[in-house]
């Protein structure tokens, strides 16, 4: 059993290796503090899959990801922080308009503030979990991810399958 | 039995005591805050001194002004010069003193950073402008005290500058070396191939700088070159933070393994800047790049140093996070909005503070002017270009913020404007009603739990004013 399952794995298992290993390797992208996308010293390259591979700035030629110069930057601290602007409730905005200035205030501050991060923009780096898993960025697979991911889920059960039917009739 | 009967007494005469009096603030440890920021040195009196005033407005208690060796000496160097000598003639101080009068003339504590070496002091084999920007290149350690004996003589305290008899200028009593020594924006080379060059160098600059600035006076305190947050792998421009105080306290590796060290780096303090991506609570994502909440990267390297003596003089130094800032929008259409932007700024100051931070300076007071663009100049400001104040200035004032530690505690800190009693309150029914009564200590730094299920909004207020409300979740 043991050596039948190691000579037919190569192949679900090598389709698993591919889901899983080609986004780590789209993952590395580069990260630049809100407002600054052409200040080239405070950028974050994310590490690749071999750790950091870029050793140029957003403006610099190799880039990360095909991040091209300061238009990979823009592209990477382009776009608004996404604003939680619904999070309060009808009635606790009516509430807190009641309270004059200060609720005026706050009122702002809860539909622009959120505990959390921001919605997730993977070219901000989106949440720890996001980034740091290698989340992936708009340059990512897309749609093809997923797909990958349920042709293996398919091929991995049809394998299981065919070897307990095997296993059945044997018996 | 009497003597039990005494003790059961005392045991619920204090548990009577506690239930009576108002709650006390844990926090008895400060945080300094401070602000940076050109503007202070401008040559412009009038608009040096307007933006000074509203620094102290700010409630901020320190400036870092930023002394550009490079600026102040001649260049080339002219025959005779002494650079020792705080009166030589070839020396150019007065913008700096005018700010560090100005400065000190509003009970504002100044700190001076310097940096950026005149070319005579930079090394040799000196490559390209583009390699290698002017200033940055091997700075010579022993022109680097020197310098240091001159600035540090010059605002001891009792100096009297040429041309002025009669006059003292005041005294300066902290002194930082280097912007982000990590950086080949300001020292070169960061690496020699693949292997780290810079903080060896660096090193030896800041020992020569201990060693003149504490000769002027041992009341002087030395801070280090704050890090920049973000690096590269070996041979890149940049070195990662970790990296570089793993390699200046002479260790290597993630286990720091100690390597031979026979000129420990000479410091009172150490400091980072853990300038973000994004959220005050996103960690970097390469464990050698330290953010906001990475600070105990750098502090474990540190804490290693002191206890295997890699670190001068003995004893336990202190953290400062010399440079923290995010754009707002408005102005800049790409930074954070406007509310956030004081969110965010309350949350690290809480965050660097509760990983032992004691102080942190905000850079800017003012917007730059978006020229040539915004995506090149940073509008961080506490105010925008035109004067008005923004919500971080009032976050700055009044810093206050609740973090939840359980389904039904939250934790709230803040640093009032005064010591003395604080009410944290809580929004309900259009009203601001009473939590929890609290005395805030000299340091003005308070931390309690209050009781508390879902999200709600919070303040914190005194007998005269209220911070920015929190949105607890």
């Amino acid at each position: 059993m043991v050596l039948t399952m190691r000579r037919k794995a190569p192949l679900p298992l090598a389709l698993v290796a591919i889901a899983v290993l080609v986004p780590a390797s789209e993952a590395s992208h580069v990260v630049v503090p809100p407002g600054n996308s052409q200040i080239d010293q405070y950028f974050e390259t994310a590490p690749g899959p071999g750790g950091n591979n870029s050793i140029d700035g957003p403006d610099g030629p190799g880039g990360t990801d095909g991040a091209d110069g300061a238009d990979g930057a823009d592209e990477a601290g382009g776009g608004s922080v996404a604003a939680d602007a619904g999070y309060l409730g009808a009635e606790e905005l009516e509430q807190l308009e009641k309270l004059g200035g200060d609720g005026q205030r706050a009122a702002e501050l809860a539909a622009a503030t959120a505990p959390e991060e921001p919605k997730p923009d993977a070219a901000r780096g989106g949440s720890d979990v996001e980034a740091a898993s290698g989340a992936p960025s708009r340059e990512g697979l897309g749609i093809g991810l997923p797909l990958i991911l349920a042709a293996t889920a398919i091929v991995a059960a049809g394998f299981l399958l065919r070897q307990r039917l095997g296993h059945a009739r044997a018996g | 039995m009497r003597r039990r009967l005494r003790v059961s007494r005392a045991i619920l005469a204090a548990l009577l005591l506690t239930l009576v009096l108002p709650g006390s603030a844990s926090a008895a440890r400060g945080l300094e805050l401070g602000l940076t920021d050109s503007v202070y040195t401008a040559g412009d009196a009038a608009t040096r001194q307007l933006w000074l005033d509203r620094t102290v407005d700010a409630r901020a208690g320190l400036v870092l002004l930023s002394a550009s060796w490079g600026g102040i000496a001649p260049d080339p160097r002219p025959a005779g010069f002494d650079p020792t000598d705080p009166n030589d003639p070839a020396y150019s101080w007065a913008t700096l003193d005018a700010a560090v009068q100005d400065a000190t003339a509003r009970g504002l504590r100044v700190a001076i950073i310097v940096g950026h070496a005149p070319s005579w002091a930079e090394g040799q084999n000196r490559p390209s402008l583009e390699e290698a920007p002017a200033g940055t290149w091997r700075p010579d350690p022993v022109a680097v005290g020197q310098f240091a004996t001159a600035i540090a003589t010059r605002y001891s305290g009792s100096f009297s500058p040429a041309g002025l008899p009669g006059s003292v200028l005041p005294p300066v009593r902290v002194w930082q070396l280097w912007a982000e020594p990590n950086l080949s924006n300001y020292l070169t080379p960061q690496f020699e191939g693949h292997q780290p060059a810079s903080p060896d160098h660096y090193r030896q600059m800041l020992n020569a700088f201990y060693g003149s600035v504490k000769g002027v006076s041992s009341d002087n305190f030395v801070l280090t070159g704050g890090t920049a947050p973000y690096g590269d792998p070996p041979g890149g421009r940049r070195m990662q933070p970790v990296t570089f105080w793993r390699e200046l306290f002479c260790f290597k590796g993630k286990h720091l393994r100690g390597t031979k060290c026979p000129d420990p780096a000479q410091l009172d303090a150490i400091s980072h800047h853990p300038i973000n991506v994004g959220s005050p609570r996103r960690k970097a994502l390469s464990p050698d790049d330290a953010s906001t909440p990475d600070l105990g990267k750098i502090a474990r390297i540190l804490h290693k140093a002191e206890r295997r003596g890699r670190v001068l003089p003995k004893g336990e130094k202190s953290f400062w996070a010399t440079e923290i800032w995010w754009d707002s929008n408005p102005p800049d259409p790409e930074g954070v909005p406007e509310a956030q932007h004081a969110r965010w700024l309350a949350e690290s100051l809480y965050l660097l503070w509760r990983q032992g931070v004691d102080t942190a300076i905000w850079f800017q007071i003012r917007d730059a002017a978006p020229e040539p663009s915004f995506g090149a100049t940073p509008q961080t400001g506490l105010f925008l270009q035109d004067g008005t104040p923004k919500l971080a200035y009032e976050a700055f004032r009044f810093p206050f913020v609740g973090d939840r530690t359980g389904k039904r505690k939250v934790r709230v800190w803040g640093k009032a404007p005064a010591p003395g009693p604080v009410w944290i309150q809580r929004s309900r029914g259009g009203e601001w009603h009473d939590l929890k009564q609290i005395e805030v200590p000299v340091s003005r730094v308070f931390q309690t739990s209050i009781a508390l299920r879902g999200k709600a909004m919070l303040r914190a207020r005194t007998d005269s004013e209220a911070s920015l409300a929190w949105l607890q979740k």
